[in-house]
């Protein structure tokens, strides 16, 4: 059986988060491959392959974990740019951020987020939120046809 | 009267020469006859007479009256007539013609010519008794006189019996009925018109008049009777004729004397009376300080008071040298003129103002009355000086002017200062937005502040639990006890301080939040505050005491975290007593606030920290006794605080703590305080 490729875009600045978002991740064998970015810029660059990620293989993450407090590009640009393109805007993005503000979750679901997750303080909650996120999105949930970005 | 008894003394003779009755033709056998046709002119005269005098004069009335005395006029000219050429028998003898002769042949019953005379005059004085014109008038009266005296004449004779006087000894005598009657008649006539003439002096309200009625009845009474002794007398051979006379001479004189020296007495009394009363007035005219006056109607002055000068400062000749009018102000002239012409027909005067030019060229102001006497000519008028009077009036609309004026400015004032006050508003709101929106500038920079402290200190708290996490994980069974020890310290360590941010942010935000005041049912607040106690209170043995609660003013979620905080503390620092009493209630209240406590039996602070109790994170037991942060009660103060109140608190160490905090009371009167037990919680 040829199992799809399951590919998590993982974009935060704080790489202690990423490490202990990876590793909870792998620890429960969520995805085959998580790509783990540092800012918006570089999330940006992934995406439309320009840049370092120019020669990446034409293959879409089938979701995208998105800090919103970044350097360069932010978080909320990044899913502006993502709901608006026509080819990308089919990839589910959670957003998960230490912020609770109003301002942020209205402008989110305003911009078209799948989902929005508060970042636990406590190290147990943060890994067992990690650990849901990627087995709802990645096992659960029917990701869209491969087409319907394409062809929308 | 006088008419109706000559009426009758008439037809009573000629019934006497109808019914052959000599007793009523003669009054005596030795005295002539009346004639009939003398009799029927008596008639006559006294219908004429009695018919003038009818009080409401009627109009055939009148033309009778005047008819019957052209008849009577007419009976005397034709008698008189006949006696003067000579007819016979005259006008006098047509009627009874056979009985007059039957007598005496040779001398015939006539009318006498005098009776004739007086016909002639009595009809005239009838005939022109009301003639418009005063000569016709005075003519009337002057025949009813002649006509007087020669009735007056004829009986005295008859009195005094005097024979030759009767006429001329050719002619018929005068009987005495006529001549009686004449008298009556004449005076009659006199006293027909009592307001004129002759009449009028004597019957008239003056002095003269009373003197007349007083001197005539008199001197008429004591002549006659005086005349009448003094013949007697002299026939009766007492003294000779020259000595007769000259007694009555000087009687007369005496009786003359007496009566004038009587009628000067009395005019003497009456002068002074009335120079009295002129004096009186005179002193009034005088003394006045109204302007009195008589002003001709040749438009001079002819008398003025001495208030005159005082009050122009002219001198009474200079007044009265000059038209009335030059002392008047022109504009008033015209109006002074149209009252004296007024005055000239006589027509009443209304009061009038106007001004007159005194000595000194100024104006006074007078309020006239004044009264025309067109038959005199003059004018009587009285003047009030009103200048005073009209300066205050002049003064008050001045005053009023001003008044206005001032009301006016002081209007625009009010209006300008109004504007003033208007854009001090505004700036002040201008200024108030201004500081508002600092303040929310503020605000967004605190909240930005606090989302960072969520954020950044977050994380690395999250990275410590983590790291120690998979180090733990990493070094499975690896590491020493004591290792292991150090990690959960560290983890503990962070935990702590994850509490602590939260409940940092949850202060500052709690200072921050909008307050929502409403009504609070203070009680039902208290009942779920100890209903969430379920997991402290379990296994406790606590006695709850709850008074009545007031319901207050505020926003009910902060006032339930006070709650909570009072009595999470109460519950804490109770642990370990049996049982443990908790009380909340109501202590009356404070500066119009509702004050209400906690109070329990638990360890109590000592009194010299209490002013540390309610700072952030000051703590006055150590955390192996009671754990806590410090934020409980700075969190009670700063709720108070936002709405208004104020928080205290009171302690004994080891006996017990209670806190008092003040809210606004909802209801006007608090609810009674009555203590109630709960009964003791042990679920």
């Amino acid at each position: 059986v040829l199992i799809p490729r399951r590919r998590i875009l993982f974009v935060d600045d704080s790489t202690r988060d990423t490490e202990l978002a990876l590793d909870a991740l792998e620890a429960y064998h969520v995805a085959n491959e998580v790509v783990a970015l540092r800012d918006g810029a570089d999330a940006l660059d992934y995406l439309y392959r320009r840049g370092s990620f120019a020669d990446r293989p034409d293959e879409a993450p089938t979701l995208i974990l998105l800090d919103l407090k970044m350097p360069k590009v932010d978080g909320l640009e990044v899913l502006r740019q993502i709901k608006g393109d026509a080819r990308l805007k089919t990839i589910p993005v959670v957003v998960m951020t230490s912020s609770r503000e109003e301002q942020d979750l209205v402008t989110s679901y305003r911009l078209g987020v799948n989902a929005y997750v508060v970042k636990p303080v406590k190290f147990q909650e943060f890994v067992e939120a990690v650990r849901q996120l990627g087995a709802f999105w990645m096992l659960c949930n029917e990701p869209p046809p491969r087409a319907a970005g394409e062809g929308a | 009267v006088a008419g109706v008894s000559g009426v009758l003394l008439g037809l009573v003779v000629l019934t006497g020469w109808a019914a052959d009755i000599e007793a009523l033709r003669r009054t005596s056998p030795g005295l002539v006859p009346v004639n009939p046709m003398a009799a029927l002119a008596l008639v006559l005269a006294g219908a004429s007479l009695r018919l003038q005098c009818a009080a409401p004069a009627v109009a055939t009335g009148r033309r009778l009256a005047r008819l019957c005395a052209a008849a009577v006029l007419g009976a005397g000219a034709f008698t008189l007539a006949s006696y003067a050429f000579g007819w016979s028998p005259g006008v006098d003898q047509v009627l009874f013609a056979e009985k007059l002769t039957r007598d005496d042949p040779s001398l015939p019953s006539r009318m006498a010519p005098n009776a004739a005379v007086n016909f002639v005059f009595v009809g005239l004085a009838l005939l022109l008794l009301d003639v418009t014109s005063p000569r016709g008038r005075r003519l009337s009266e002057v025949l009813t006189l002649a006509a007087l005296f020669v009735s007056l004449h004829a009986l005295v004779g008859h009195a005094y019996g005097v024979r030759w006087n009767y006429g001329a000894p050719t002619f018929v005598p005068m009987a005495l009925q006529p001549a009686a009657a004449f008298l009556l008649l004449t005076l009659g006539i006199l006293a027909a018109r009592p307001r004129r003439g002759l009449t009028g002096i004597v019957t008239g309200d003056t002095l003269g008049g009373a003197l007349a009625r007083r001197l005539l009845p008199a001197m008429v009474l004591t002549l006659l009777v005086l005349g009448w002794l003094f013949l007697e007398a002299e026939r009766r051979g007492i003294y000779g004729a020259a000595l007769g006379v000259s007694l009555y001479a000087v009687a007369n004189i005496v009786i003359f004397a007496a009566l004038v020296v009587w009628g000067a007495r009395s005019l003497i009394i009456a002068d002074k009376a009335r120079e009295r009363v002129e004096a009186e007035g005179q002193r009034f005219f005088t003394l006045s300080r109204d302007l009195l006056c008589i002003a001709g109607f040749d438009g001079y002055l002819k008398r003025v008071n001495p208030a005159w000068e005082g009050a122009l400062g002219f001198t009474r000749e200079e007044l009265l040298a000059r038209p009335f009018l030059d002392f008047v102000h022109p504009d008033d002239r015209a109006a002074a003129l149209t009252q004296a012409q007024k005055a000239e027909v006589g027509a009443t005067i209304p009061p009038y103002e106007n001004r007159y030019r005194c000595a000194d060229g100024t104006y006074r102001w007078f309020l006239w009355s004044a009264t025309p006497v067109p038959d005199e000519g003059l004018i009587y008028a009285t003047a009030r000086d009103i200048t005073e009077r009209k300066l205050m009036e002049v003064a008050l609309l001045s005053s009023r002017d001003v008044l206005e004026t001032r009301v006016h400015e002081r209007t625009a004032e009010l209006l300008e200062s109004e504007e003033r006050v208007r854009r001090a508003n505004l700036e002040l709101e201008q200024r108030v937005q201004e500081r508002t929106a600092e303040l929310e500038t503020a605000n967004k920079e605190l909240e930005a502040f606090s989302y960072s402290v969520s954020h950044d200190l977050r994380a690395p708290l999250r990275h410590v639990q983590g790291y120690v996490e998979m180090l733990a994980a990493a070094t499975a069974g690896e590491l020493p006890d004591k290792a292991r020890r150090y990690l959960k310290i560290i983890t503990e360590a962070s935990v702590e301080m994850g509490q602590l941010i939260d409940d940092l942010l949850a202060f500052s935000r709690m200072g921050r939040g909008k307050l929502r005041e409403r009504r609070v049912d203070v009680d039902e607040l208290v009942r779920e505050v100890v209903r969430g106690m379920g997991m402290d209170t379990r296994d406790r043995l606590i006695t709850w005491k709850f008074a009545a609660l007031p319901a207050v003013l505020g926003d009910a979620a902060m006032i339930k975290q006070v709650l909570a905080n009072l009595i999470g503390n109460a519950v804490k620092y109770t642990r370990g007593r049996d049982p443990a009493v908790i009380e909340i209630g109501c202590a009356g209240e404070q500066d119009g606030r509702v004050v209400l406590f906690v109070r329990d039996n638990g360890a109590g602070f000592d009194m010299q920290y209490v002013h540390k109790l309610f700072g952030v994170f000051q703590r006055l037991h150590r955390a192996e006794e009671f754990e806590g942060n410090g934020i409980g009660l700075a969190s009670v103060r700063r709720i108070v605080a936002r709405h208004g109140g104020r928080v205290w608190a009171e302690g004994l160490p080891g006996k017990g703590a209670v806190f008092h905090f003040t809210l606004k009371a909802a209801a006007p009167k608090p609810a009674d305080i009555h203590e109630r037990e709960e009964g003791t919680a042990r679920p």
